[in-house]
């Protein structure tokens, strides 16, 4: 897994780049939790180029959410690909996240 | 397309870092094995969430060890093997999750476990006591469904046949014999011109599956086939994998408009004539119960009841013979001996044993029935019990291997993780043969288990059969059955249902 992070004008973007399981979900949790800490509150998650997650990953992304949640931030997902929304879906997690089809949909809507 | 490929076995490290090692190798036979990219995905999560569950709840912390994961490829799809010598498994203490539920949502506890029984199609969990333990994951290979190749004038074409069913019709020539390779799509059609896509097994709409099933000896088909080679009818033996030796009589159904050939009669005859050629005990056949129309053609071959399996599926509209508005339905095991048993002793449960032998001489069999001094069995090693799951009928199954001195607190740690996950009815099969039965079914029914009936089996196989309906209250005037004595059967269920109206 890779992670490209980028700030554009008051939201941080991450795009997740490949699997995110097991073995890395760490890494992702790292980033989502510096940026909650330096008092980021409007976080994007670009899932175009994750092409696996599993519940590891799903945990670390509600975790994210509930903490951007708690200081009324905006936490927005995008691009999710056909498999992964699948996943998210009987999950019941695409009742809980925002999600767009992209990016700039998802900018759009930032409060 | 043969699919069979040698098994592949790999000793894993209990170790995170070897999941992904693990997984490659899965999705690379599920590549070769020509399973979607969709497909393989689910798979290989549902590996990597079995594989983590073993890795973090089955061994002590910082125990170094290992655990097999072994590949089965086969003819209808791959099958994974986990098996460890960790802590014992308790399914009571997996979460349960309900993606409905805003708050376990949330939690995200018992995720994983959710998200295995939702990818694969089939998911056993073995206790082998002693010997660990041993998850089982299947996944059928995505084979194109009749409705993937049927053209849109033969759907017409069946929606027709159906309606006219009951127009007279001449005679039509046609002869009996086993199916030919080649004929599996059009039996395939033959169910949907009959059925719809109403049928319960639903193997029966996929012709490669048919066709491999009956390569690897799992289906055994018949047909009634007209002079011009259309098929008429089918009726197929169907070895489950768990043999007990006693294969059942299913896939039965002939084309709408050529009912009243006497097909059915011609081709079931073949099969259990057949059958007994090949020295099987018997055959078993399952009837709904929402019609006594089923009940009562196969009783004609000499079938008799010998269990009532309550709320075991989801009811389906049988085009118009379905009277009933549950939403669940029953089925009547009935039960033929072929070459019945010799001497066959049983143990059974002191308040049950006059019905068990009553249900024995109705099928034609005086059992030696042997009664035992409870306070002779006494165990001291682990119980060994097999947990599979039917997720189309949401209907869970506790098979009780051996009787151990823990069997009791296993039993009911299974039974409440299947209550917890929300399995409608949980069946306990208990070896009649084991004289522990005798001693541990008034156990069993203590947690509200109560009586189904017998499935008899060869070489001392045969079940008696305990079920468990979660929070399901049968209305047992909806449960028609057809003979006498099923009625009887009917009457006695009813009184042991702790739940009955």
């Amino acid at each position: 897994m890779e992670i490209k992070e980028q700030k554009i004008n008051d939201v941080i973007v991450l795009e997740i780049l490949g699997r995110v399981d097991t073995t890395n979900y760490g890494k992702l949790d790292e980033i989502l939790s510096d940026n909650i800490t330096k008092n980021e509150k409007n976080i994007i998650i670009d899932c175009s180029e994750m092409d696996y997650i599993s519940s590891s990953g799903l945990r670390i992304f509600l975790t994210g959410f509930k903490k951007i949640n708690a200081i009324n931030g905006n936490y927005f997902l995008c691009g999710l690909q056909e498999s992964i929304k699948e996943i998210f879906d009987i999950s019941g997690f695409t009742s809980i996240f925002k999600i767009f089809v992209n990016q700039e949909d998802a900018l759009k809507n930032i409060t | 397309m043969n699919n069979a490929r040698p098994k592949i076995k790999l000793i894993l490290p209990n170790k995170l870092d070897y999941i992904p090692l693990g997984q490659s190798i899965v999705r690379e036979m599920a590549v070769i094995m020509g399973y979607k990219k969709s497909e393989i995905l689910k798979i290989e999560l549902a590996t990597e969430e079995a594989i983590s569950n073993i890795i973090e709840h089955s061994f002590a912390p910082g125990e170094e060890t290992s655990f097999d994961l072994i590949i089965e490829p086969n003819s209808n799809g791959i099958k994974i093997y986990l098996k460890d010598k960790g802590i014992p498994f308790d399914p009571s203490e997996i979460p349960k999750y309900n993606p409905e539920n805003h708050k376990e949502v949330m939690a995200a506890k018992g995720l994983g476990s959710f998200l295995i029984k939702e990818f694969v199609d089939e998911l056993t969990y073995l206790n082998l006591g002693k010997e660990g333990k041993e998850i089982i994951l299947f996944k059928y290979l995505n084979n194109k469904s009749i409705l993937d190749v049927i053209s849109e004038s033969d759907i017409k074409k069946a929606k027709k046949e159906r309606q006219e069913a009951r127009l007279p019709k001449g005679s039509v020539k046609y002869s009996v014999r086993k199916m030919h390779q080649d004929e599996a799509v059009d039996v395939s059609k033959c169910a949907y011109t009959t059925y719809g896509y109403t049928y319960v097994h639903e193997d029966i709409y996929f012709p490669e599956r048919v066709r491999e099933m009956n390569n690897n000896g799992e289906l055994v088909s018949y047909v009634s086939v007209a002079e011009n080679g259309e098929i008429m009818g089918h009726v197929a033996l169907e070895i489950e994998e768990r043999d007990i030796g006693m294969p059942q009589l299913g896939m039965a159904f002939v084309n709408p408009k050529y009912q009243g050939q006497g097909c059915m009669k011609v081709q079931s005859e073949l099969m259990i004539d057949d059958a007994k050629n090949q020295k099987l005990c018997g055959i078993y056949a399952r009837g709904i119960t929402t019609h006594p129309y089923s009940q009562r053609v196969i009783g004609k071959f000499g079938f008799n009841d010998t269990a009532i399996f309550l709320s075991s599926g989801v009811e389906r509209d049988y085009k118009g013979i379905s009277e009933g508005d549950s939403k669940r339905e029953s089925v009547v095991i009935i039960v033929r001996y072929l070459h019945p048993p010799k001497n066959l002793i049983i143990y059974p449960p002191k308040n049950h044993k006059n019905i068990i032998k009553r249900i024995y001489n109705n099928i034609g069999l005086e059992p030696n029935i042997k009664d035992i001094s409870l306070q002779e069995i006494i165990l001291n090693h682990e119980s060994v019990i097999k947990i599979t799951t039917d997720n189309v009928n949401f209907v869970g199954f506790i098979n009780v291997i051996e009787y151990g001195k823990d069997i009791v607190e296993k039993v009911n740690s299974s039974l409440k993780e299947l209550c917890n996950q929300r399995y409608e009815t949980i069946y306990l099969k208990l070896k009649l043969c084991d004289l522990s039965t005798s001693k541990y079914s008034p156990e069993f029914e203590k947690m509200n288990f109560f009586f189904a009936g017998i499935m008899p089996g060869s070489e001392n196989k045969d079940e008696l059969i305990l079920q468990y309906l979660n929070n399901y209250i049968i209305d047992y005037d909806k449960v028609m059955i057809n003979s006498e004595f099923g009625n009887e059967l009917k009457e006695y269920i009813k009184s042991k249902d702790p739940y009955k109206k």
